[in-house]
């Protein structure tokens, strides 16, 4: 089954539009395959992106583009289960559902 | 989860954040997704039992943000298309989700359209600031 989820890219557009990603060290929660994940990286420092799917991590891990490998990192956990230091990033970006 | 468990584990969440630092949050919306085709609306899917769960979180952060502990800076609601090159694969996709269903009239008829087919979902994005 062939789908393609936002080709306008409305959803990436309207998050880029609430705050602002540049430099940021970004903790996601729910990246699910990281098709907001590449378009956040692009501006942030980092992101630490977490995903209850270990089927949609792997294939995030899989897509990841090349330029992005070093910034961003893909994890399996549900939001109940993440752990992450203390005061350690500078935006949360959760997006639930989707 | 229930209420409080979402609240704790948000705020637990939030811990990771420094002082004045922003959270954004995505999510679904009611009204319920809509079946297009060339632009026009063909029928609503049935996100009954969908939209509660993405409101446990929404109600979490604003439960934060009545605390105190956030500041809600912004908001908007936008809409996005998910296409399919048949009706029959939306009616597949829709049929794989766990939470929102199509219902069976308009499935018979979605399954009919050989040619492609959108569905128009509605979505919420909202920022807050961490209270340094």
């Amino acid at each position: 089954m062939t789908r393609v989820v936002d080709a306008e890219g409305a959803h990436l557009a309207a998050v880029l539009r609430a705050a602002d990603f540049s430099g940021r060290r970004v903790l996601e929660v729910g990246s699910g395959e990281g098709r907001l994940t590449w378009g956040v990286a692009r501006l942030a420092a980092s992101v630490l992106a977490f995903d209850p799917d270990a089927e949609y991590v792997e294939t995030a891990r899989a897509e990841c583009p090349d330029d992005l490998r070093n910034k961003v990192r893909f994890e399996v956990a549900s939001a109940d289960e993440i752990e992450v230091a203390r005061q350690s990033v500078d935006l949360v970006f959760f997006s639930w559902s989707l | 989860m229930e209420p409080e468990g979402v609240v704790d584990v948000l705020r637990k969440l939030l811990q990771a954040l420094v002082p004045d630092g922003v959270v954004v949050d995505l999510t679904a919306v009611p009204p319920n997704a809509q079946v297009e085709v060339d632009g026009r609306v063909l029928g609503e899917l049935d996100g009954s039992a969908f939209f509660p769960r993405a409101e446990e979180a929404t109600a979490g952060l604003d439960a934060l943000a009545r605390e105190g502990l956030l500041l809600l800076e912004g908001e908007e609601r936008f809409s996005i298309l998910v296409r399919y090159p048949t009706g029959r694969d939306a009616a597949e996709d829709v049929a794989q989700r766990t939470y929102t269903r199509m219902p069976a009239p308009l499935a018979r008829r979605v399954e009919a359209i050989a040619g492609p087919v959108a569905i128009r979902e509605f979505s919420l994005v909202r920022s807050f600031r961490m209270r340094g």
